[in-house]
């Protein structure tokens, strides 16, 4: 799972500018790929940008 | 007594993944752990046939249960049992809406399967006997089996001391008094030490194996999925807003981005004006189209699957899961990001 | 401060009213109430409206009101409202003290459509009457259409303001009347050095953007931290709401002015327990405000002296997390944190009861299976449109819903006596 910043934007957040937005829904996808790369047991958190 | 028993494809003998897409058929006679059941029930009741099921036809067609129902009242048996299917997913759920669908057509039926299928919420009025994880616990949950099938078939119901899982159907009714009179004296209850007092026990959501990691997502068929109510402008499969009772697909087909005008959000739960504006927002189809050129996903799924989550049960929520997945698995999809709203 | 001494509590004037219709000579006279159709029609004039119908819709008819948004109690402190429903009607100053005229018996309900509303309706007869608090009310319906051109916001304010000054117009005709019943309302005063416990409440309110909001003192609560009132100031409109999702799941106006976990503990007060205060909460979307509003509702409650405290909700699943965040929050604290749920098990109730439970504060209510079915018989008369959206059906057709498509029929702030309970088996 990957925490994003909203309901109603899943891969969105309108507070930044548009390019900012990008950049964190690109991050966003990024870290889920990144998620699907790792092995896990239990439900886990792959927080943006982290590990 | 006459039963029939319900396996899937790999149980029957049939074959493994590669089989999972075909149709039901019946066989007269025991099959797989049919056999070891079938001694365990001895001379008194007797196994006349087995229908099998492929998993992803079993789970992820709507007609199938009926399709499989119709098997089982052709071969004239009183009883259905189905399984065990221990953890497996679409094998449960199969298991599950197959003892649901016989209870239902007026036979004694019984399903078996580990007390976190999936399935067990779907075999409800049917009972269920809980089993162990993997089939190498086949024999001791034979012999449980055994034990219900007898008992069931003495007329008897059910209990907890029999393996019996999962909850009983909860019912509206009316109370004495008001639920903040209600709440008030819960809170007094609680303080002077009663923890234990409620009136909803906590549920249990079982738990589902996650699927081993892929290897390199540059070489992954990868798809987009979302429960945010995303749909083409003029929502043309007429999803709901709220307590979905579907789940659709559309093309993504080489579409670089979605764009204000071509996708909305039909959810109720939330303001779709953010959404609408950009549904890259809901769907991050912008991106990932991005890292796709540059190498770092293989490939995009040609369409996206979406439904609303709002409102809707964990059951129904259970069952889009189960069929979203078996419908991947068979288009040879590797890994899939999903967004929650 | 002069001000504050000057508040002895409240005194609601209850009138029980038990007829209503229209006519020339409004008035209420033993319990008859009667009201000019002219004058309430001429509350309810705006730029915004093309046109506004009113029809009493009473216990017993034939009638289905559909496409409910708001309801109102009548209530008044004075000619044209005196100051009720603060922020709207009067200055947004605090209330709850003096005297307060209420209609017992009576109802302001607009019906109609609105974006983002979903369909609620109400039953005025049978026994699907009896799952909503409007089923035995004498309901005045506002039907409208929006004048064209006007935004729907500006069609929403209309009808917001209008209803309310409906609602203080049959109040105001009770002002010359003898009352049923005075009842005076201390402001609240939790005891120090009592041994009884001090027990609170804590009202999550829906605040989800546009047509889906509260207000408190006439401002949206969206964008607030939890905040303390007395709960004698939701008697006198503190809280109006404007909310128009889960119509089973919702908190109308008309509840917040008789929110009855704060009827359950003025009742208690002093006998078992010690009313200790009303926390209203907004319901953020965002999962970080969820975290903070519920990190911050319990620091108050805790500052408030509470040993305990109900926490209510509006809406479904989302919503859910916001109780179970409070209640677990309130327990790591040690309060005890008693959270009222619906339940969304699946039509035949065999679904897990909550979505999003608590994970130390087990201690739940239930108002009853959202999905459970129930059957509409047809009526002679249907309010508010002409088709059900949710089934496409001719509104005053049999037909059958989840409760949750019942108006306020799983009430979450827990008006209603609707329970679930596990079937046992025979």
């Amino acid at each position: 799972m990957v925490p994003t910043k909203g309901i109603p934007y899943p891969a969105g957040d309108p507070a930044l500018g548009p390019d900012e937005e990008k950049a964190w829904r690109r991050l966003l996808v990024q870290t889920a790929l990144k998620a699907v790369s790792t092995a896990v047991h239990v439900p886990t958190v792959f927080k943006p940008g982290e590990n | 007594m006459k039963i029939v028993h319900y396996v899937n494809q790999f149980f029957a003998g049939v074959g493994g993944e590669e089989k999972a897409t075909v149709g039901p058929e019946v066989r007269q006679a025991p099959t797989g752990p049919g056999r070891k059941l079938a001694s365990l029930l001895g001379d008194e009741h007797q196994i006349v046939a087995t229908v099998f099921c492929g998993d992803d036809y079993a789970a992820s067609n709507d007609s199938a249960a009926g399709e499989i129902l119709e098997l089982i009242r052709s071969t004239g048996a009183e009883m259905l049992v189905a399984g065990p299917a221990f953890t497996s997913g679409r094998y449960g759920i199969a298991c599950g809406r197959v003892a649901a669908a016989a209870h239902k057509a007026g036979l004694l039926s019984l399903a078996a399967m580990h007390a976190e299928n999936p399935g067990v919420a779907e075999a409800a009025p049917a009972p269920v006997v809980a089993t162990g994880l993997t089939a190498r616990e086949m024999a001791a949950t034979l012999e449980k089996v055994a034990l219900a099938v007898r008992k069931l078939a003495s007329g008897e119901s059910l209990t907890r001391d029999d393996g019996l899982v999962g909850t009983g159907a909860r019912h509206n009714r009316l109370a004495g008094s008001n639920a903040a009179s209600r709440a008030v004296d819960l809170a007094l209850a609680r303080l002077a030490g009663d923890r234990s007092a409620t009136e909803i026990p906590m549920p249990d959501f079982g738990a589902v194996t996650p699927a081993g990691p892929i290897s390199d997502p540059s070489q992954a068929l990868v798809a987009l999925l979302t429960e945010g109510g995303l749909v083409p402008m003029g929502n043309p499969g007429r999803l709901e807003s709220a307590r979905a009772t579907k789940w659709l697909r559309y093309p993504l087909d080489e579409l670089p981005a979605l764009e204000e005008g071509t996708h909305i959000s039909v959810h109720g739960g939330f303001s779709t004006v953010i959404a609408n504006a950009d549904p890259n927002r809901i769907l991050p189809l912008d991106v990932a189209r991005e890292l796709r050129d540059e190498g770092a996903i293989g490939t995009i799924y040609a369409e996206y699957f979406t439904t609303t989550g709002n409102g809707t049960s964990v059951a129904d929520g259970a069952r889009y899961g189960v069929e979203w997945a078996a419908e991947l698995r068979k288009q040879g999809v590797q890994a899939a990001i999903l967004t929650s709203t | 401060m002069a001000y504050e001494q000057a508040n002895d509590g409240l005194k609601r004037l209850i009138h029980k009213v038990q007829s209503v219709q229209f006519g020339d000579n409004p008035g209420l006279n033993n319990g008859d109430l009667v009201a000019s159709e002219s004058q309430l029609q001429s509350l309810l004039s705006s730029p915004a409206l093309a046109w506004t119908r009113l029809t009493w819709a009473r216990p017993g008819e034939s009638v289905r009101i559909v496409k409910i948004l708001d309801s109102l109690e009548p209530r008044t402190k004075g000619p044209g409202g005196g100051g009720i429903f603060p922020g709207f009607l009067g200055p947004a100053l605090p209330q709850g003290r003096g005297e307060t005229h209420v209609l017992k018996g009576v109802a302001v309900v607009v019906a109609g459509k609105l974006p983002r509303a979903q369909e609620g309706m109400v039953q005025m007869s049978g026994p699907a009457a009896e799952m909503s608090f409007l089923g035995s009310t004498n309901n005045l319906v506002i039907e409208f259409e929006p004048a064209e051109g006007a935004g729907w916001p500006q069609v929403d304010e209309a009808l917001r303001l209008g209803a309310m000054k409906v609602a203080v117009a049959l109040a105001d005709l009770a002002l010359e009347a003898e009352p049923d019943e005075v009842q005076q309302i201390s402001p609240l005063n939790p005891g120090a050095g009592s041994s009884l416990p001090r027990v609170g409440v804590v009202v999550n309110l829906q605040t989800q953007g546009a047509f889906k909001d509260v207000f408190v003192y006439g401002r949206t609560m969206a964008t607030s931290m939890p905040t303390s009132i007395d709960p004698n100031e939701l008697d006198d409109g503190a809280v109006v709401s404007g909310q128009y999702g889960h119509p089973g799941l919702k908190n109308p106006t008309f509840v917040h002015q008789n929110n009855p976990v704060v009827a359950a503990l003025r009742e208690r007060d002093g006998q078992d327990l010690i009313f200790g205060g009303v926390i209203l909460s907004p319901e953020p979307v965002d999962q970080t405000l969820k975290e903070l509003t519920s990190a911050h509702a319990a620091r108050m409650a805790r500052q408030m002296g509470l040993d305990a405290a109900v926490v209510t909700k509006e809406g479904g699943g989302n919503a859910d997390s916001d109780i179970a965040l409070k209640i677990d929050a309130m327990e790591a604290m040690g309060l005890v944190g008693i959270g009222i749920f619906a339940e969304m098990s699946g039509p035949d109730g065999t679904g897990p009861p909550v979505v999003g439970p608590p994970s130390a504060a087990t201690a739940m209510i239930s108002t009853g299976n959202y999905d459970e079915r129930i059957t509409l018989d047809a009526v002679e008369v249907a309010l508010g449109g002409k088709v059900v959206d949710l089934n496409g059906l001719e509104a005053s057709a049999e037909m059958v819903l989840p409760v949750a498509a019942i108006y306020g029929s799983l009430s979450p702030i827990g008006l209603g006596r609707l329970t679930c309970a596990e079937e046992v088996p025979a």
